[in-house]
């Protein structure tokens, strides 16, 4: 469960380029949903993720992560308790290491690092069973290097890391964002199939409406720093894009060109 | 060359492939060029050689020595993630520091180790000729350094502190204290660096505050030529590419030394160091970059 | 408030003119050595002991201020300026850095300096003999072919003598040219085998092994600071180690002539009564070691001697001014 109460942070505070990236933001998302977030450029939606994942600190407000208030959790100590995708594939992997190693270390995430040997041979059996699932036949290039891999191999790579603890909360910064339109719909796929298989909480962050509409089950707009729009269940379902923004311009009052929004 | 220059080629080489080793963890695994080498190194020998001449035995004052070293990897560290001073300037800071502070432990710039119990003689006692006395101790010294090392290096905290340097954002994200990685690996290999000040000086027969100028190069040249005529992505190898490239840097600018014909002097061993280095990196494999008219046409 | 004021004003008066007053009984020499080296202390100890025969009592009418380079040339250069600001009657440098870092920071305050090899060489005088300027001094320059001479008694079959120092120490490198010019004549040839730095000592004794039937070892403070490694290698490979001085004998040097640390204090010492007595250093000549008498000793250590090959004859151990 993530709940985030009254968050809000201001960058460049007393300068002329100060702005209220976040302005009160209150959000509740129950075990297991999906929940999508969408907005314009400088909407916010990267800044609230920063500061769930514990990148940034708010100036108000708290995190709270289960029963947890994290809010200054230092990054390090967040990530046992929230699993986090970066849009850059070379971000979440270790490029020189094998494919076998990488998991080792995502493996341990949430327990003290011992000195026992870290790659066991049970080790490499969860990393031959969840990369299985992928489909991409990764579970045998378990030595190779990760260099060695395309930008949506890494990116199926990071979901398995992402997923393979305990760790039942996931951040997705717009992870299909810098792959091409085929890895980009098998990777969310891949997303989708992992969410739904382990009751995921998952919070995803995206350009595209298309996406925000079609996976997950709640959708949430971010605009100046406020949730505008805050959509699921019966409302949600049927939604086209053309809906969202008619939604958009009736809150608002204002005309949100849909190019601002990416379509696809 | 003669047999002693051979041996005396080996065990120097020996000597400093601790430091290689230390080097190799901070410059390759953990990304932080660390210059507190140049303190630590005599550190490791000012606290030994003080030791000993006050009548405790050589093991214990070795022993110490590595602790004293660790401390100065703590302070770099320090320096670098409390003060965020920049990681090389942290290091050359605590290596300044530490120039005063042996001058202050031994009190004055040179402490003799005449007539003086050190590790070599106790290795002498058990029959072993004085001549090959060090060669025994440090191989010994330097397989179980090395051993240590890759066992560590392969357990889980070892493979976080790589993640560490590898991709420091990554591994935040998976649950590694990036910082504490960078201290435990600090004082590791100045903690090597300063057992192999030790061990030198003793061979050395002398502890001295200059003993620390240009030790950083000659492991850079070890590790550096090592690994590029031992290429490897198995850690137990890359390690081992350090000890023998320390060894054969000693070798290579004994027999420089030795033969006279090229008509080096002692005076010549940087820019010989420079061109090992050089040639080594230029190693088997690469191609010359030759201008455009040169290389053959499609 | 007025009579504070008058306290104070009296105070100031008294002290500025109770330090003319003082300076005219109590001379003030100022010594500068570049490290704390076990010689040149005992040359300081030679100095003190030589003044105080000239009537000249630390803390009675002698002021003494000795300070330390530690070694860092840059302090070397602080410690002159800082002299050469307090204007002490003389300033005696010790060895030949600090001697030329004096020289070069004042033309007017008198400079005697001792333990400097080659004092035209550093340009520190113009000539040995009526030097003129504000220095002179005791210069400990070896009398090389007396240093050989040791040498070639206890190794007969002398044929290639092997030449171990730090080329980038210049003291070093002029004997090292001496040895060679004179070598010839006395029937043997040289191999140089250099040691950049303190950590390159032992491989750059290794390397004469098997080249050289003796190593000699001139001033030369690289290779003491590793001596013990030296004396190891002529140990184990029976080949005699020489040296231009005393203490490294005790160390494990085969032998050499010396001059005694304390006497070149001493002769100093007696320099500097005559500037204090108002001569100018300019007017008198450097003193060499080599002709004050009887100042040469012979300095043996049998036990290393033999561990290295070396049978010391007896009339040898009966003329040695010390055996160790």
């Amino acid at each position: 469960m993530i709940r985030v109460d009254g968050i809000g942070i201001t960058f460049n505070k007393g300068t002329a380029l100060e702005s209220r990236a976040l302005d009160g933001i209150d959000l509740t998302i129950p075990t297991g949903q999906f929940v999508t977030v969408i907005g314009s450029n400088g909407a916010g939606k990267s800044t609230l993720l920063n500061i769930i994942a514990g990148e940034l600190m708010p100036d108000r407000g708290r995190v709270l992560v289960g029963d947890e208030d994290v809010t200054f959790w230092p990054v390090h100590r967040r990530s046992t308790k929230v699993a986090r995708m970066f849009q850059d594939p070379r971000v979440g992997i270790s490029e020189n290491m094998s494919i076998l190693e990488n998991i080792a270390i995502a493996s341990a995430r949430t327990s003290p690092r011992g000195f026992h040997f870290a790659i066991t041979p049970q080790i490499r059996e969860l990393a031959v069973q969840r990369l299985a699932r992928l489909g991409l036949g990764l579970e045998r290039r378990l030595d190779d290097r990760v260099g060695l891999l395309s930008g949506g191999q890494r990116q199926a790579l990071c979901l398995v890391m992402a997923t393979v603890g305990p760790t039942k909360v996931l951040l997705l910064d717009e992870h299909t964002a810098a792959l091409d339109p085929g890895a980009a719909e098998l990777v969310m796929k891949l997303t989708g199939d992992v969410i739904r298989e382990f009751a995921i909480t998952s919070l995803m962050v995206t350009h595209s409406m298309r996406q925000a509409l079609d996976h997950g089950s709640r959708t949430i707009m971010l605009h100046q720093g406020r949730i505008i729009l805050d959509i699921s269940g019966e409302e949600r379902a049927g939604m086209k894009i053309e809906d969202l923004l008619r939604l958009f311009r009736r809150r608002e009052g204002i005309e949100l060109a849909d190019d601002q929004l990416l379509l696809d | 060359m003669s047999l002693y220059a051979f041996i005396g080629a080996l065990e120097t080489g020996l000597a400093f492939a601790l430091v290689a080793l230390g080097s190799y963890l901070t410059f390759r695994v953990l990304d932080f060029p660390d210059l507190t080498v140049e303190g630590s190194f005599p550190l490791g020998a000012a606290v030994a050689a003080k030791l000993m001449v006050s009548g405790v035995d050589a093991w214990t004052a070795t022993g110490v020595a590595i602790l004293a070293g660790a401390l100065a990897g703590l302070a770099t560290a320090f320096l670098n993630l409390k003060l965020r001073i920049l990681h090389i300037l942290a290091g050359i800071l605590t290596a300044i520091a530490l120039y005063s502070i042996n001058l202050r432990i031994m009190d004055r710039p040179n402490i003799g180790l005449l007539n003086i119990n050190t590790v070599y003689t106790y290795v002498e006692k058990l029959g072993v000729p004085s001549l090959y006395a060090p060669l025994v101790l440090l191989a010994v010294v330097v397989v179980i350094c090395k051993i240590l090392v890759d066992l560590f290096l392969s357990t889980g905290f070892g493979l976080a502190l790589r993640a560490a340097g590898a991709n420091p954002r990554m591994a935040r994200a998976n649950g590694i204290n990036v910082d504490a990685m960078i201290v435990v690996g600090l004082a590791m290999a100045n903690g090597l660096t300063a057992l192999s000040g030790a061990l030198f000086a003793m061979m050395l027969g002398a502890a001295d505050v200059s003993m620390g100028i240009g030790v950083i190069v000659v492991a850079l040249a070890a590790v550096i030529g090592g690994i590029a005529l031992m290429p490897s992505r198995t850690i137990w190898r890359l390690t081992l590419a350090c000890v023998l490239g320390s060894v054969l840097y000693r070798l290579a600018i004994a027999f420089a030394l030795s033969t006279g014909t090229f008509g080096l002097t002692a005076s010549d061993v940087n820019v010989v160091t420079a061109v090992l280095v050089a040639l080594a990196l230029f190693a088997p494999g690469r191609k010359l970059a030759l201008p455009k008219f040169l290389r053959a046409r499609k | 408030m007025r009579t504070a004021m008058k306290v104070l004003i009296a105070a100031v008066l008294g002290t500025a003119l109770a330090g003319p007053v003082l300076a005219d009984d109590t001379k003030s020499i100022a010594i500068i050595v570049m490290n704390d080296t076990p010689q040149l202390l005992e040359v300081k100890e030679g100095l003190l002991k030589g003044l105080a025969k000239h009537g000249y009592v630390e803390g009675k009418n002698l002021k003494v201020d000795f300070k330390s380079a530690q070694g860092n040339f840059g302090t070397a250069q602080q410690i002159v300026r800082q002299f050469v600001g307090e204007r002490p009657d003389v300033i005696v440098p010790i060895t030949t850095p600090t001697s030329q870092a004096a020289a070069a920071a004042t033309k007017d305050i008198p400079i005697v300096f001792s333990t400097v090899t080659d004092p035209v060489a550093a340009k520190i005088v113009p000539s040995n003999k009526h030097p003129g300027g504000n220095a002179s001094g005791v210069t400990d320059v070896v009398p090389i072919e007396r240093q050989l001479a040791v040498v070639k008694q206890l190794v007969p079959n002398l044929k290639t003598l092997g030449l171990l120092y730090d080329p980038s120490l210049d003291n070093a490198r002029s004997t090292v040219e001496q040895v060679k010019k004179v070598a010839p004549t006395m029937g043997f040839t040289t191999v140089e085998s250099g040691a950049m730095g303190l950590n390159n000592v032992p491989a750059a004794a290794q390397a004469l092994v098997g080249k050289a039937d003796a190593i000699f070892v001139p001033n030369d403070t690289t290779v003491y600071g590793a001596f013990e490694s030296v004396v190891k290698v002529g140990q184990d490979a029976k080949v005699p180690v020489f040296t231009a001085e005393r203490r490294s004998v005790q160390r494990g040097a085969v032998a050499t002539v010396g001059f005694d640390f304390v006497q070149m204090g001493l002769v100093t010492a007696d320099m500097v009564d005559k500037v204090l007595k108002g001569a100018k250093p300019g007017d008198l000549d450097v003193v060499r070691m080599e002709d004050v008498p009887d100042s040469l000793g012979l300095y043996i250590n049998k036990a290393s001697a033999e561990k290295m090959g070396v049978k010391v004859p007896p009339e040898l151990l009966a003329k040695a001014a010390h055996v160790f």
